[in-house]
């Protein structure tokens, strides 16, 4: 026996040395009994003290998994800059994700930790995106608070994929083992019903009774663990999550079949509780596997990349899932397929539509050498790559990762789960109590039938994932069809607008601008030239290519300072020596020239050029209206909007547009003028430009982007159309009017659904078993429902197609007398 | 049965017992040259002496507590005495149960009967053998443990030799599982409800009191005027 000598290995303990349990500090050995003194002096004087060696080493590979609560490596900076975050921003992996409640439970963590900012679930990916403030917490604090809630954390691929695979081994080892225990807890009900009838001898009937206890305690305690994780996380979190009642369920028919039981008196539920929690689990799986069909991000990644690539394996052509290319390997698209990364074209030549990214829908020619992105459309024949980027690094994997990280709108699913879940669990539990006492006086085992079916069928998933589930499947829908939304939010809000200001320039027009007309005097153009060169103007682009053809060699002249750009009236700058100013003939005072008037006669935006304080003339400038814009806003006004051409063009030039489509017109319009209209208007949506219109769409319920890059478009805007037809803006309001209809038809099935089966189980109509077979098929429904409904996507265009709605030949309409100016034009 | 209802107690608060013998269990149970047969051999008859112990140890209390209820019957005028007594001591144990506890240092050991009790522990624990797992068990029955005494105060309110008995077979079965899952899962199982445990054993401890004091733990033969004692089997 050792006792304490050796001052040097002097340590204080808090638990008793023998048997672990809690005790006043003091000086190790320490025990809290006699008994435990005992057995611990015993054990080392015969040799055997290696016994607790032994146990802590085993004890410590038991709890393995309780280590993993140890996160204290995740508050090293350069093992989150190796998977590319940095201290306040990360994506943690998880594993046990298993329902919208996990989600609600989940982003409500800003107000259980202090110094998490942002907590938003990525379901699809099983991902939580989580920002908090490393001065307050630590990463490792929160890691350990997810993980006490039942999420296990992972930051890297390749331990969430093992996490997620021993999950999936776990659950259906817990699905195989209750459901050969309920198997078998009904075998010996089935053993004591039969009893009853032929008068069994009472040694066998109390036999049956306690197999039938001792079936069901794993059953209820380990089968059903998940349910009181998720319970015990809800009130952790302070919630009463879903969970909730189902575990009261549970618990409530195990304690009175067990006390029934013990006592020798009473009906017992062993096997409706086993029988409970397998169908229970049965139905938490099918959730489960519904809900991963709902991906954000990756959903949205395989509707603009195609989830499978060719790479060329030594010599071999072979397929792989697109985002595990990697940097140097070459692949080929065929005609008519995606790239399926960022890369440079190694042989082949062809043609590709880059609209997605761009919004210009011209095809681009592509051969050796050229770049290309992923999510592009290879038109013509086939090519080979060499990948430079792939799946989340490449162009569009940013894309889709920023439409996801800047969804900062409280998510759909907090915000129905949030109003709805909290409620609906303690209306229900009332509900219970109100239907056990009313019956318990009538016929208790009644009265437990009541509670427990309640309970279970009342479950609030429907109706949390009612909304949810819609936005997120019709979001998917909409990327596939080329209508890109920063967030499902804009989805509600596109349905709830009434008003829609439309940006006339590059929008109802195709944005092609040219010179008709010119006043202008030769010696002039290469000053213009030269200024325009320095804008991104649609305007200015057309200006710089008309004049340079004769501009020659001056169009080059060095010394262009002091460029300024007025947005709405025009530009400025020094031109070799010269003050020059280009714009619009109001703003240059020169509204009243003649050249001015017969420009604006004839529907043509005139712009006026000033050298020196002098106008020196005046261009023509003409854009073709898109040959489908009148059938859209035909489209559109059917749907109940108002439309309201907003632009800064010159106000004749804007009305004689309006009038050619029908709607109302305003012209002369500065950004903040839009700005203001759309805000008088709300709810109303701005279609423009994504930078022109910046101002105005921010301003606006919902802001959409109809040309310019993808990034910037949607650095601005909720919504971008990656393709170069205004139908796309039709397609949009009317796939939303349809996501909105999914959203009330499956707001409406859940809430009949509770409705009706809660009265029914209040009425006795509802045994426990029914109610567990029950609440699965709503959730299942509601799914099912959001992904049968074709909101978006080709088979729904097809439909819409009205005779003598669509392909309205505008351009046939256009005034002789345009076709006249811009013969006059070519021939100066 | 009220049996089913103390080995259940039994097996709801057993998870001291691994905590506590676990380490005897272990070395008792495991494995040597002799092979499995052998091991089975030393658990088994560690677990009937230690039954055998049990029993002797419920008999014992059964009859010290006729007596008192005989006495308190005659000097009293009242029944069930022992019963209202034990269940007293029972409620006096679950409230020490959520107490601190103040730490015994090892320096203690060289006096008294833990001193005595470690001493013949470690005489017969190396021996390995059926023999010495037999005194192993039956010296079990005798070690200084609150839990293990809790259910003998239960048998002594039974005021009946058999009484007791069954109350102690019944606790011994429900230390079973705990107990044959020695070391390793009481480990780990200690651990993770380690903070607990004195919660859940006092929880046990004040049922166990109160169906005491109510009379409810009562042999069913007592309580139906003397019919013949049902077997629990």
């Amino acid at each position: 026996m050792s006792l304490i000598g050796a001052t040097e290995s002097i340590a204080l303990v808090e638990s008793c040395s023998h048997c672990g349990r809690e005790i006043a500090p003091a000086v190790a050995p320490a025990f809290c009994c006699s008994g435990c003194e005992t057995v611990y002096a015993a054990l080392g004087s015969c040799g055997l003290g290696g016994f607790y060696a032994m146990r802590d080493e085993f004890g410590a590979r038991a709890t393995a998994a309780a280590a993993s609560f140890d996160y204290a490596w995740l508050d090293t900076d350069e093992v989150l800059a190796t998977h590319g975050f940095t201290p306040g921003s990360v994506a943690l992996r998880l594993t046990g994700l298993h329902c919208a409640a996990c989600v609600w439970l989940l982003e409500r963590l800003p107000q259980a930790v202090p110094g998490t900012l942002r907590a938003r679930v990525d379901f699809g990916a099983q991902v939580l995106h989580l920002q908090w403030d490393p001065a307050r917490v630590s990463l490792s604090s929160i890691a350990s608070f997810v993980h006490g809630l039942g999420y296990p954390v992972q930051l890297g691929a390749a331990e969430a994929d093992r996490a997620a695979k021993l999950a999936r081994r776990r659950t259906i080892w817990r699905l195989a083992v209750t459901g050969a225990l309920a198997g078998n807890t009904m075998l010996a009900a089935f053993a004591l019903y039969a009893g009853e009838l032929s008068s069994m001898d009472d040694g066998f009937r109390r036999m049956f009774e306690i197999l039938g206890l001792l079936f069901a305690i794993p059953a209820v305690t380990w089968g059903a663990w998940p349910f009181y994780a998720g319970a015990i996380a809800g009130l952790r979190m302070r919630v009463l999550h879903m969970d909730l009642p189902i575990s009261l369920g549970i618990v409530a028919g195990f304690v009175a079949s067990a006390w029934a039981t013990i006592v020798g008196n009473g009906a017992l539920y062993f096997d409706t509780v086993t029988m409970l929690v397998f169908l229970l689990l049965v139905g938490r799986h099918l959730q489960s596997w519904g809900q991963a069909r709902v991906r954000t991000r990756s959903e949205l990644m395989t509707a603009l990349v195609p989830p499978l690539a060719e790479r060329d394996e030594d010599g071999v052509w072979t397929k792989i899932p697109s985002d595990r290319l990697v940097q140097g390997d070459r692949i080929r698209v065929l005609a008519g397929g995606k790239f399926t990364a960022d890369g440079e074209v190694l042989d082949g030549h062809s043609h590709a539509d880059l609209s997605i990214l761009t919004g210009e829908s011209r095809p681009e020619a592509i051969g050796p050498g050229s770049q290309i992105f992923a999510g592009a459309t290879n038109l013509s024949e086939a090519v080979e790559l060499r990948v430079s980027r792939a799946g989340g690094a490449s162009r569009v994997g940013q894309i889709v990762a920023r439409l996801c990280a800047e969804d900062d709108r409280p998510a759909p699913i907090v915000r129905t789960a949030d109003r709805l879940a909290g409620w609906f669990v303690a209306a229900v539990l009332l509900l219970a109590v109100i239907g056990g006492l009313w019956w318990w006086p009538r016929s208790p085992s009644t009265a437990f039938d009541v509670v427990i079916s309640l309970l279970v069928v009342s479950c609030p998933c429907a109706l949390g994932l009612a909304t949810p589930m819609a936005l997120t499947v019709a979001r998917a829908r909409a990327a596939r069809a080329g209508l890109m939304l920063r967030s499902g939010a804009a989805l509600e809000s596109l349905a709830r607008v009434k008003h829609l200001l439309v940006d006339k320039t590059g929008t109802l027009t195709e944005g092609r601008l040219e010179v008709v007309a010119s006043s202008v005097d030769r010696e002039v153009e290469p000053l213009v030239v030269a200024l325009e060169r320095r804008s991104r103007h649609p305007i200015a682009r057309a200006l710089a290519a008309w004049a340079a053809p004769t501009a020659g060699p001056t169009a080059e002249l060095e010394g262009v300072r002091d460029v300024q750009e007025h947005p709405g009236l025009g530009l400025e700058g020094t031109v070799a020596g010269h003050r020059v100013r280009i714009g619009s003939a109001q703003w240059l005072g020169a509204a009243d020239r003649d050249d001015v008037r017969l420009a604006l006669a004839r529907a043509r935006t005139p712009v006026a050029v000033e050298v020196d304080g002098v106008v020196r003339g005046v261009l023509a400038v003409s854009d073709r209206v898109r040959p489908e814009a009148r059938a859209v806003l035909e489209r559109l006004r059917a749907l109940g909007k108002s439309i309201e051409i907003c632009s800064g063009d010159h106000p004749a030039v804007v009305a004689a547009v309006a009038e050619e489509l029908g709607v109302a017109g305003r012209g002369g319009c500065t950004p903040e003028d839009k700005a203001a209209r759309v805000a008088q208007w709300a709810p109303a949506a701005m279609i423009g430009d994504g930078i022109n219109d910046a101002l105005a769409m921010r301003r606006a319920t919902v802001g959409i982007a109809v040309r310019g890059g993808a990034e910037a478009a949607l650095s601005v805007a909720e919504v971008y159309l990656g393709r170069d037809d205004l139908d796309g803006i039709a397609e949009l309001f009317e796939g939303a009017k349809r996501t909105q209809h999914v959203v009330l038809r499956n707001l409406g099935f859940s809430l009949i659904y509770n409705a009706v089966f809660a009265g029914l189980a209040l009425a006795g109509f509802i045994t426990p078993l029914v109610a567990a077979i029950l609440m699965p098929i709503s959730s299942l429904t509601v799914i099912g429902s959001s992904f049968a409904s074709r909101t978006f996507g080709p088979a729904r265009r097809a439909q819409d197609v009205r005779p003598g709605a669509q392909r309205f030949p505008l351009s046939t309409d256009l005034p002789d007398a345009m076709e006249a100016l811009a013969a006059t034009s070519r021939g100066a | 049965m009220n049996l089913l209802a103390v080995a259940f107690a039994s097996l709801v608060g057993s998870l001291h017992c691994g905590a506590m013998c676990g380490g005897i269990a272990a070395c008792v149970g495991g494995s040597s040259p002799a092979g499995v047969r052998d091991a089975a051999g030393r658990t088994l008859a560690y677990h009937t002496a230690r039954l055998v112990g049990y029993l002797v140890l419920g008999g014992v209390a059964g009859l010290l507590g006729a007596s008192v209820d005989g006495f308190g019957r005659a000097a009293l005028g009242f029944a069930n005495v022992a019963g209202i007594l034990m269940g007293v001591v029972l409620l006096a144990l679950a409230v020490r149960q959520l107490r601190p506890v103040r730490a015994r240092p090892l320096v203690q050991l060289r006096t008294g009967a833990a001193g005595r009790g470690a001493a013949l522990l470690s005489k017969w624990l190396p021996r390995r053998d059926t023999t010495g797992a037999a005194v192993v068990g039956l010296l079990t029955a005798v070690l200084p443990c609150g839990w293990l005494w809790s259910f003998v105060a239960l048998a002594a309110a039974q005021a009946d030799v058999g009484g007791g008995a069954a109350i102690m077979a019944a606790m011994w079965l429900g230390t079973l599982p705990a107990l044959t899952t020695v070391g390793v899962g009481s480990a780990w199982l200690g651990r993770a409800l380690g903070r607990h445990a004195p919660k859940i054993t006092a929880a046990v401890l004040f049922a166990l009191a109160i169906a005491s004091l109510t009379g409810r733990l009562m042999p069913t033969w007592t309580a139906d005027e003397g019919e013949a004692p049902a077997s629990c089997h």
